[in-house]
């Protein structure tokens, strides 16, 4: 029965002109999307000689020997891994910091590296989740804004109602044919952009980039499941075919552009974040603390501007958290939104995200402590040496002058999320999305049923 | 003459008392009202960072000791138009200036962009912000109010026919055109109330905040940003009314409007984008730049240096600091600084170097930019934005005529330092003060000193930096960076503003057509 | 076959469309249903259908309540509406074909879809046209054929013949009094009162939602119908 329906409105939409003009409109753009990251991935990955090996370069001598005595004291540069999947959702890959600067006994920024032209980009290069975000949350409103108000209207909701199927069959039917024609429209325009990659070859895909690959198809269906259900239930609601498309277009643009773009206004509501005068104050107010009275010697010295350095470290990366947390409030007040919440999923799948750079940085913290240990042991291992490391004075340190091994603490390892971690970093937003869909379910259908057939007489 | 007035007047009531109408009206309100004052304070978060780095760079400025090290950071005022349209975000708000680098727009990078310990300023900034897309009044206007148009007009002529008023409408004696004119300034009066509003609004925000105060040329750019949004309004108005005459049904046209809009909107200047990037690849800058470093490394370890006397500091390096070039003699600074005289030219040289490739690549990236403005020339939100920013003075044309200023300005400052910087750097303030030189006399004060208070007592207080006065710079020209003229950012605006009169006027033309000829 | 039992509808905007109605047509009877424009006769039909829910009574087709198990009562009728509307950009054919499916059959195959179409007088050239670019009298006459070929008992018609031309409407009465011989229950609401008068069985007359009069054949035989029913209108 249901079957019956389904085929019919497939049909229906499979031979219209929307539907081919969404399909040429999004495989053209996911296509040119995927050429234009597979330009820039490449132009990335080989412009920036540090992206590549460990950035333990500054404790390396001319004959590539590790040696104490060239421990940088001004800090040497950490890169953040590129995702492969970057033109899924490349809001946060761009925009967010992606190299830490750090001195072995500190951490002493977080920035972003400048690329070439920058300030010619678009104002906002449109990623894959952007394009579906926009163009087939559009479509889901064309394949279904008229379908009930239009169906009462012409009769024929009354002419399939009046055989023996159940009121909410139609509307099921609707829902999933509307579905399925955007899964079809979906499926060939990402595999149209992933076979431009592949032809391109310059982006390196892996077996867990599929995984990531099928989630995000997966989070989209989810998304532009939403978007049928609000089409239906502006159709459910519009008395004619009109109210319904005018219906639909209020929410769409509601949630597609203005909720989601209010959020960075929403955030600078938050407060939590200092003014940059206070926070060297506070800088200023810690050295106070740790104060090197006359007479100290040089190893006394050396323990105290240690603590001064940790005590400067968990100040930056408690602004840092703080600044995240004012990100943070954006995106929760842009969550509002399903379209919002899918780009945040869709990014977290790609491995990108505010979630992804908090564990950059803490990857680079980590490694960083993780090397200043190993550095300590070498030094320790030396019996000429006499143990005392200076931050900031360059080269005057007085710490072990051999060359030493130190394993597996020099290479910095930073790996963009497993699949396995990505679904786990998008879980949240794919309830939501998931609750979205609920709702709107239940309130289209609640109604729908609840409905006469018969169109008002006059309509 | 009557029958349109009565039109119009007819229209506007129609409009003004309608939902959509109201709905439009009280989304671009609270739109522009809550951006607005967002981007007021940015603004004014933005101008008080402008007059803090100015200060702060001017006072650097006079703590020069060398002439070799005087770098001038320019500072660029924030322009209050910004506001309407913040343009793109890794614009620069310095422009560094110096004998061993030429500014070019490649050097922009955001500000702020770095997250550190250090930093000056009593608003707080936040670069993770960034990664939120901005929303400004051009966005709002070319975005929002642009659908709002679609609304109002989009059933204007299919509606009446299904209602039946078009035959009562057109048995009156009223020309089809003039019903057109009518209908068109109508919906023309009724898309520009949200949008007169909303700027009124703001400016009355900006009156009462005090934040912003505009110069009699930043009313004038506001009363064409203005005129601007009125003829892209118009523009959408015309379309709309050119598709409701083809849609056989107010629904249709409906569609196939937003249809329009988004390809407009979002679907050619994302393909433009695309396509030009690869019409016009960027040149590989950092690949060029090496290669022009590495050959001046190699002529620059040609250069022979045969040093005269002993010195107390071992290196001679350029960049080890600047204590290394204290405590020299006479005769040995004048031999550097003939050394000098040979190396200078060179660094100048590779500076002018740097300049060509990024110049060249900053053309690649114009050609890539013109490319993507021709590709989407025919959707009239792009030209809108492209007004906009140029008017706002935050599009790459506006920024590259104050980096060809700030280039203007590196020239004279050339003409003033290369004399002095050619043929004396660190080292002839030695010569300038001779109780710094090892003579004899100052060798035996000093080392009397030292065996008293320890050999700390040298760099502590014989070549200690801080003794060197600081140079004379008043003759020195002094940079002055303003926002460009109006007059120039009209110019930009010029172009994408008559297509947009020629888009609108093609609607309007293919619509009476299309009316004359309108089966009632 | 096709029965009302005190049904009763008042819309929410407080219209009492229909006030107990009492109808009962047995299997091989055909039952006019005249009235005004807005008697509430579409509203009867609607009521069977379950498009809209009553206020109070019962609907019952084949003795299955129409409320409460409208999919069962559903199963045994046969549904033409008062202007029909099919799917435009679908064929004559695909349309029945559709239909036919919904209605619980899917063992036919074109040749029957086509046998169909010929018998309700389509002309052979439109079977695999769009539906679009159909008159309205195609239309309706493609709504008769879904209706036949759903095999229901109950056959219940909403002013079917409104829009015919007077052949088309000849024919059409031809082939509901050969259903009628098939054994079929039909409910018929139309202005045509002489096409009524030709066929009817039972002839009922409604006024603002009551049924003022109910009259057999037999007892019409000898009286001028459109005297009566404009007699019942004046009052
Ligand atoms: N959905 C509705 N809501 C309110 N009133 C309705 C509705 N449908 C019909 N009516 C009213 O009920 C009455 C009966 O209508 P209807 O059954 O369509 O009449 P008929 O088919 O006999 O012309 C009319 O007065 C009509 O205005
Ligand atoms: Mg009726």
């Amino acid at each position: 029965m249901i079957a019956t329906l389904i085929r019919r409105e497939f049909l229906e939409h499979v031979t219209s002109l929307r539907l081919s003009v969404l399909l040429i409109m999004t495989t053209g753009l996911l296509v040119t999307s995927a050429a234009y990251f597979s330009a820039r991935y490449d132009s990335t990955t080989t412009q920036s000689p540090f992206v590549r090996p460990g950035a333990s370069q500054g404790l390396v001598d001319k004959d590539g020997k590790t040696n104490l005595m060239m421990a940088p004291c001004t800090g040497f540069g950490l890169h953040r891994a590129l995702s492969p999947l970057g033109f899924l959702a490349g809001a946060g890959e761009r925009e967010f910091p992606d190299l830490v600067m750090v001195a072995p006994h500190g951490l002493k920024s977080i920035q972003r590296e400048t690329k070439t032209g920058e300030a010619f980009e678009p104002a906002a290069p449109a990623d894959w989740a952007y394009l579906i975000g926009v163009i087939l949350s559009f479509g889901a409103g064309l394949l279904t804004y008229r379908s009930v108000s239009g169906e009462r209207r012409d009769g024929t909701l009354a002419q399939v109602l009046a055989n023996p199927v159940p009121k909410s069959m139609p509307l099921l039917a609707k829902y999933l044919a509307a579905l399925l024609a955007l899964a079809f429209v979906l499926t060939f325009a990402m595999a149209s952009g992933v076979l431009t990659l592949i032809i391109l070859g310059k982006v390196p895909l892996g077996g867990d980039d599929w995984m990531k690959l099928s989630l995000f198809w997966g989070t989209s269906i989810l998304y532009l499941s939403f978007f049928v259900l609000l089409g239906l239930l502006s159709s459910v609601a519009g008395r004619s075919p009109m109210m319904s498309a005018a219906g639909f277009l209020l929410n769409w643009t509601l949630l597609v552009f203005i909720i989601p773009n209010l959020g960075g206004i929403i955030a600078g509501f938050d407060h939590t974040v200092l003014p940059p005068r206070e926070i060297s104050a506070m800088e200023q107010a810690i050295s106070a603390r740790y104060p090197e009275p006359p007479g100290t010697t040089l190893q006394q010295s050396s323990v105290i501007m240690l603590e001064r350095e940790d005590a400067s470290e968990a100040l930056l990366i408690q602004h840092f958290h703080a600044m995240c947390g004012q990100v943070g409030t954006g995106e929760r007040f842009a969550r509002l939104s399903p379209s919002a919440v899918y780009a945040y999923a869709a990014e977290a799948t790609a491995g990108g995200g505010l979630p992804r750079l908090i564990q950059f940085v803490d990857n680079a913290v980590r490694y960083r402590k993780g090397l200043f240990q190993a550095m300590l042991d070498a030094d320790r291992s030396d019996p000429s040496s006499q143990h005392i490391y200076i931050p900031y004075r360059c080269g005057g340190n007085v710490f072990s002058p051999r060359n030493v091994d130190l394993g597996p603490a020099k290479e910095f390892r930073d790996l963009p999320p497993s699949s396995g971690e990505s679904l786990l970093a998008a879980m949240w937003d794919l309830l939501l999305l998931g609750v979205y869909n609920l709702l709107a379910f239940a309130v289209a259908f609640t109604w729908f049923l609840r409905q006469d057939v018969a169109a008002l007489p006059g309509e | 003459m009557t029958g349109i007035l009565d039109i119009i007047r007819k229209e506007l009531l129609i409009n003004l008392l309608s939902l959509r109408f109201i709905i439009g009206l009280v989304v671009v309100m609270l739109l522009i009202g809550l951006v607005g004052y967002v981007l007021t304070l940015d603004y004014a978060s933005r101008r008080q960072a402008y007059i803090a780095a100015a200060e702060q760079h001017s006072r650097a400025l006079e703590d020069a000791k060398v002439y070799s090290t005087i770098k001038v950071e320019m500072d660029i005022p924030p322009n209050p138009l910004s506001l309407l349209s913040r343009g793109s975000k890794d614009l620069p708000v310095t422009i560094t200036v110096s004998p061993y680098h030429v500014p070019t727009i490649l050097d922009a990078s955001g500000s702020g962009a770095t997250i550190s310990l250090d930093g000056t300023g009593d608003l707080p900034v936040n670069p993770l912000l960034r990664v939120f897309s901005s929303i400004d009044v051009g966005f709002i206007v070319g975005m929002i109010m642009s659908l709002f148009c679609i609304l109002l007009v989009f059933d204007s002529f299919s509606g009446e026919k299904e209602q039946g008023t078009l035959r009562v409408l057109l048995s009156a004696p009223v020309g089809r055109l003039q019903l057109l004119a009518g209908k068109y300034c109508g919906a023309l009066l009724s898309a520009a109330t949200p949008l007169t509003a909303g700027l009124l609004l703001l400016v009355i925000l900006w009156n009462i905040s005090g934040l912003v105060t505009l110069t009699p040329a930043d009313w004038l750019g506001l009363a064409c940003m203005y005129a601007a949004s009125i003829l892209y309004l118009a523009c959408f108005l015309a379309l709309g009314i050119l598709i409701s005459l083809f849609a056989e049904e107010s629904v249709t046209g409906l569609v196939h409007q937003l249809l329009v809009w988004v390809v407009a909107g979002i679907v050619l200047p994302a393909g433009a984008g695309y396509v030009a990037e690869f019409l016009h690849p960027i040149l590989p800058e950092t690949e060029l730049i090496r290669e022009a470093d590495e050959n001046y490394g190699r002529a620059y370890s040609n250069v022979r240096y045969q040093q005269t006397e002993g010195s107390w500091n071992v290196a001679y390096t350029d960049y080890a600091g600047p204590e290394s070039f204290l405590g020299i003699t006479e005769k040995e600074a004048l031999n550097r600084v003939e050394y000098n005289k040979i190396i200078f030219p060179m660094k100048f040289a590779l500076a002018e170097e740097h300049f060509h490739i990024r110049d060249a690549v900053q053309r690649s990236l114009e050609r890539r930019e013109e490319a993507r403005n021709s590709l989407d020339a025919i959707s009239p939100v792009a030209a809108y934005g492209r007004i906009v920013r140029a008017l706002a003075g935050s599009d790459i044309g506006s920024y590259r005529r104050t980096f060809a200023a700030a280039r203007n300005y590196r020239e004279s400052l050339m003409e003033y330092l290369r004399p002095k910087v050619a043929t004396a750097a660190w080292v002839t303030r030695v010569l300038d003060q001779p109780e710094l030189q090892p003579t004899k006399e100052n060798m035996s004060y000093w080392n009397e000193r030292a065996k008293k208070e320890g050999e700390d007592v040298f760099l502590k207080e014989w070549w200690n930096w801080s003794r060197v006065k600081p140079l004379d710079l008043s003759a020195m020209p002094r940079p002055n960076l303003e926002v460009p003229g109006l007059r120039e950012r009209l110019g930009d605006a010029l172009f994408p503003c008559a297509l947009l009169m020629v888009l609108t006027a093609g609607f309007l033309v293919m619509a009476g057509w299309k009316l004359l000829r309108y089966p009632a | 076959m096709i029965q009302a039992v005190d049904l009763t509808k008042r819309y929410e905007d407080g219209n009492l469309a229909l006030d107990h109605l009492n109808l009962n047509i047995q299997p091989g009877q055909i039952y006019c249903l005249l009235g005004a424009n807005g008697a509430g006769k579409t509203t009867t039909i609607n009521l069977f259908f379950n498009f809209i829910e009553p206020t109070g009574g019962t609907a019952l087709i084949n003795g299955v309540d129409c409320t409460k198990d409208p999919i069962g009562a559903k199963r045994h009728a046969a549904y033409v509406s008062e202007n029909v509307m099919l799917y435009g950009n679908f064929t004559a054919r695909q349309n029945l074909e559709f239909f036919t499916r919904l209605a619980g059959r899917r063992e036919l195959g074109k040749e029957d879809y086509y046998m169909v179409m010929r018998q309700v007088g389509l002309p052979e050239r439109s079977f695999e046209n769009r539906v679009k670019t159909f008159s309205k009298g195609m239309r309706q006459k493609l709504g008769i054929a879904i209706a036949i070929l759903k095999q229901a008992p109950a056959l219940i018609l909403d002013e079917p013949t409104s829009g015919l031309d007077p052949k088309a409407g000849a024919e059409f009465m031809e082939l509901l009094t050969r259903l009628r011989g098939e054994g079929k229950a039909i409910l018929m609401s139309t202005h045509d009162i002489f096409r009524a008068r030709e066929v009817a069985d039972v002839v009922g007359i409604m006024k603002e939602g009551v049924l003022i009069m109910e009259k057999s054949r037999e007892n019409l035989m000898y009286e001028d119908l459109e005297k009566i029913y404009l007699k019942y209108m004046e009052v």
